[in-house]
């Protein structure tokens, strides 16, 4: 009797061993899927590094960083935007508004520094607050509507620029997307400035949690009291601020308001946030992930020219990255679950 | 009544992970029989129907149909061997004509050189209309016609598919009484030709006036078929709801004081009308009836999901006016939604995170709100240890936990809010027996702190063993008020079924 206890005792820790290890092996797929960008970005990395020997130069990887920097800031307050539930198609068309207003202010009307800011913010905000409404208002889907206010923002942004770039800006904006502060581009700091920020305000505050609880499931975010309409605000007043900052730094950088600016802007920002493991349904904001996205959609290019790729491939690698993207990000959690029942089924 | 077996169902179980739905259940259907189903809500006949025509597949037990064992993967398997369902919500597309319904995925027989020949389907479909008397034009289309013609044109499909056994889930609960009628003079038509017919109803009269035989199902068992004709409304009435009261109800003793809410004549058109009750401290007040009656709709006007339109709400003698969910919790209410994956928990975050959902204004600094991580890592470490979860990790995913767990994550997210009215809508539907007994040692709790209950179930033991005093709730409308004395499961049940 004494014994056969004593196998029962051995038997049921030996399942739980069991257990623990199928638990460990959903913890390994769990890391890798939720760090798919990093993973992806290492393996590039090395790749890169052995196949151009132009690659691994502090120049060139500085390069990288601050072309990913205007995207990384788009990014960045996307990767709330998508937590918080919406989604919003038009960020690209109304960066490229905002920097050809800018530059028309600038170069123009000469208008102050302050003024251009504060008239960017208020077009970034106004715009994003405007697709908000119709949302809202009318209950329709995010992703149609902004795809219609997109065409929107670009047919003001033509007719007031009169179809053409906006060269010759003043010094001030040229040192946003250029200049340098202790040998590091200015770009840099705005970035991790944000992604701290943005970090912060995710984990950390009231506001954050509230807003991915929007995003996994607004009517239970509801019941819970939280006023939905008021946080869907406040997040795209705060997403109008982060396109504008990403206008004036791509406007910066280019020395000029180029119409075309925004034009894969969307596609590359959702690119890099899905990538980054913040998922396509909300309920999960990962910023530094967002970060990390960025800077592999900024390897492909920057590789792919190290290689002598003709440019169109570009496009074609990124939609196969989108693709590898969205495909972990809709089946991850079945993955990550089907093992879980693996293990719970051996325990028992 | 011909007597010849069509279908067979014997010794079938289910679970849901974990969670036994039906426990070896049996069903026999003759030809040419109507065969009444009934059951409270969560007894098992859904289950078991979506069993049969091969939604769900059975763990154990064997289903034989026109004398074969069979084992339907899909539904089409179910169709093609001639059993129909017509659920309780149309599946028609409500974009075509009643025509293209009645023959959808069945075109082959008009297609004639590869083309679809409309004008024949159509005339077959008038020659069905005109077969059964209906007088609904074969190229009406289906949003806009009425919910009884809907259902006619869903039967009419399973007559044109040749079924033997038609299975219909509630037909008439959105049927006016003419309507009813027109169903039952299709229905008596069919068994004259030897079609089976499954009656899904909490109607006891319908059963009585349509059926042959009724085979009766409580929480997942198989309780008994009789011959309609031998028994009694009460003897129907005792085997639905006859449960044994168990200890499963450890109420306690708590001292019940003045009226904290007072609701009058609160009315949601097309919802519910006339509602009017009072919620003592300390009380825990029970709303009995069956789904749709209305229950959870007051619950939802009070705590400001939805607006009433008529009536008053009062909180300790002062009128309100809650127009949100957060005005509610602000005025002291709490409220644990009855769909939990839809309404309670956000799937993606922690059980810390879902616990403090409510109330994290409490743990955050004024101004920018930035949350003071230790206060509440301590305060939701104790609240797991109050309403007693079982959780290795407070950070781990709330939907790696059990069902039984996760409500009770819900109940201590409201808990944490110190509410003075906390209403559960079916608190423990679909977890497990523990988890359930414990639940109820928390409501008893609660109110011996001074919280009021409101506790909406469509378990009648549970609310008699849990409520003070029972409202009743049918149709809309609180049809029966009465002391926890006073109350027993055959008074109760004559008022919830009607």
């Amino acid at each position: 009797m004494k014994e056969k206890n004593n196998e029962k005792v051995k038997g049921s820790s030996g399942a739980q061993a069991q257990g623990k290890r199928a638990l460990k092996g959903e913890a390994v797929v769990r890391f890798m899927l939720d760090n798919k960008a990093l993973i992806l970005l290492i393996v590039l990395f090395v790749a890169l590094s052995i196949a151009s020997p132009y690659f691994l130069t502090v120049r060139n990887l500085l390069n990288v960083v601050r072309q990913a920097c205007g995207l990384a800031i788009m990014g960045i307050g996307f990767t709330l935007l998508l937590g918080s539930g919406s989604m919003d198609l038009s960020v690209g068309n109304l960066m490229a508004l905002i920097g050809v207003s800018a530059a028309l202010l600038d170069t123009r009307l000469h208008a102050h520094p302050v003024l251009i800011i504060v008239i960017c913010l208020a077009i970034g905000i106004a715009g994003l607050c405007f697709n908000t409404f119709l949302v809202q208002k009318f209950q329709l889907p995010g992703f149609i509507l902004t795809l219609a206010t997109g065409y929107i923002f670009t047919g003001i942004m033509w007719l007031i620029s009169g179809g053409q770039s906006i060269a010759g800006i003043s010094e001030w904006m040229r040192f946003i997307g250029q200049g340098t502060l202790l040998g590091i581009p200015f770009q840099i700091y705005l970035m991790l400035l944000l992604a701290i920020l943005f970090t912060f305000l995710i984990r950390k505050t009231k506001f954050g949690r509230h807003s991915l609880a929007m995003g996994g499931n607004e009517n239970a975010a509801r019941v819970c009291g939280i006023n939905i309409t008021k946080g869907k605000f406040l997040i795209a007043t705060i997403m109008g601020a982060c396109v504008t900052v990403a206008a004036l730094v791509t406007t910066g950088r280019a020395s000029s308001a180029q119409l075309s600016a925004g034009s894969d802007t969307a596609m590359d920002t959702i690119a890099a946030v899905v990538i980054g493991g913040t998922p396509m349904n909300g309920g999960v904001a990962n910023v530094p992930g967002t970060v990390i996205g960025c800077l592999l959609i900024q390897l492909i290019s920057n590789g792919l020219n190290l290689l002598d790729v003709n440019s169109n491939w570009h496009k074609i690698a990124k939609g196969i990255i989108i693709i590898i993207a969205v495909i972990l990000d809709v089946q991850g959690t079945k993955i990550i679950d089907r093992l879980r029942v693996k293990s719970q089924e051996k325990n028992k | 009544m011909t007597n010849q077996v069509i279908l067979s169902v014997e010794g079938v179980s289910k679970s849901f992970l974990g969670t036994k739905a039906l426990n070896k259940v049996s069903l026999e259907v003759c030809e040419g029989e109507v065969h009444g189903v009934i059951g409270e809500n969560g007894a098992g006949k859904s289950t078991l129907m979506n069993t049969i025509f091969g939604s769900l597949q059975r763990d154990e037990g064997t289903i034989r149909f026109m004398g074969e064992e069979v084992n339907f993967k899909y539904p089409a398997d179910a169709l093609k061997a001639g059993i129909s369902m017509i659920h309780q919500e149309t599946s028609l597309v409500q974009q075509f004509t009643a025509s293209e319904n009645i023959w959808l995925g069945m075109e082959d027989r008009f297609v004639k050189n590869g083309v679809l020949d409309n004008g024949a389907r159509d005339e077959a479909t008038k020659k069905l209309f005109e077969e059964y008397d209906l007088s609904i034009r074969h190229n009406a289309v289906v949003s806009q016609i009425s919910m009884a013609a809907c259902q006619m044109i869903e039967v009419i499909r399973a007559v044109a598919g040749n079924a033997k056994l038609i299975i219909m889930d509630e037909p008439t609960s959105s049927l006016s009484e003419n309507e009813v009628g027109v169903l039952f003079r299709i229905i008596r038509k069919l068994t004259s030709q030897g079609v089976a017919i499954i009656y899904i109803s909490h109607k006891i009269e319908e059963i009585q006036e349509i059926c042959d035989r009724v085979s009766v199902y409580r929480d997942g068992n198989y309780i008994g078929t009789r011959p309609v004709a031998d028994v009694d409304r009460n003897q129907i009435v005792s085997m639905v709801v006859g449960r044994e009261l168990t200890s499963l109800f450890p109420k306690a003793e708590a001292e019940i004081g003045d009226t904290v809410l007072e609701v009058k004549n609160l009315t949601r058109y097309g919802k519910f009308r006339d509602v009017s009750f009072t919620l003592r401290k300390g009380e825990i007040l029970g709303f009995a009836g069956l789904e749709g009656a209305g229950r959870s709709e007051v619950a939802s006007c009070i705590f400001g999901i939805d607006q009433a339109d008529e009536g008053e709400i009062l909180i300790n003698g002062k009128k309100v006016s809650i127009k949100s969910p957060s005005e509610a919790v602000e005025l002291g209410i709490g409220m644990v939604t009855e769909d939990r994956l839809r309404r309670g928990i956000i799937a993606q975050m922690s059980v810390k995170h879902n616990m403090t959902m409510a109330r994290l204004k409490k743990f955050c600094g004024k101004g920018f709100g930035i949350i003071r991580e230790r206060e509440e890592t301590g305060a939701v470490d104790e609240m797991i240890k109050t309403v007693q979860i079982k959780v290795s990790d407070r950070n781990q995913r709330i939907d790696s936990l059990s069902g039984g767990n996760q409500q009770k994550v819900i109940i201590g997210r409201w808990i944490m809010t110190t509410p003075q009215i906390l209403i559960l809508d079916e608190p423990t539907r679909g977890i497990d027996v523990g988890s359930k007994s414990e639940i109820h040692r928390l409501m008893s709790s609660f109110v011996q702190q001074g919280m009021s209950i409101i506790l909406i179930s469509s378990e009648m033991p549970e609310v008699l063993g849990m409520a003070d005093r029972i409202v009743v709730m049918r149709e809309g409308r609180a049809v029966f008020t009465c002391d926890r004395e006073e109350a027993n499961q055959e008074l109760l049940g004559k008022y919830v079924l009607g």
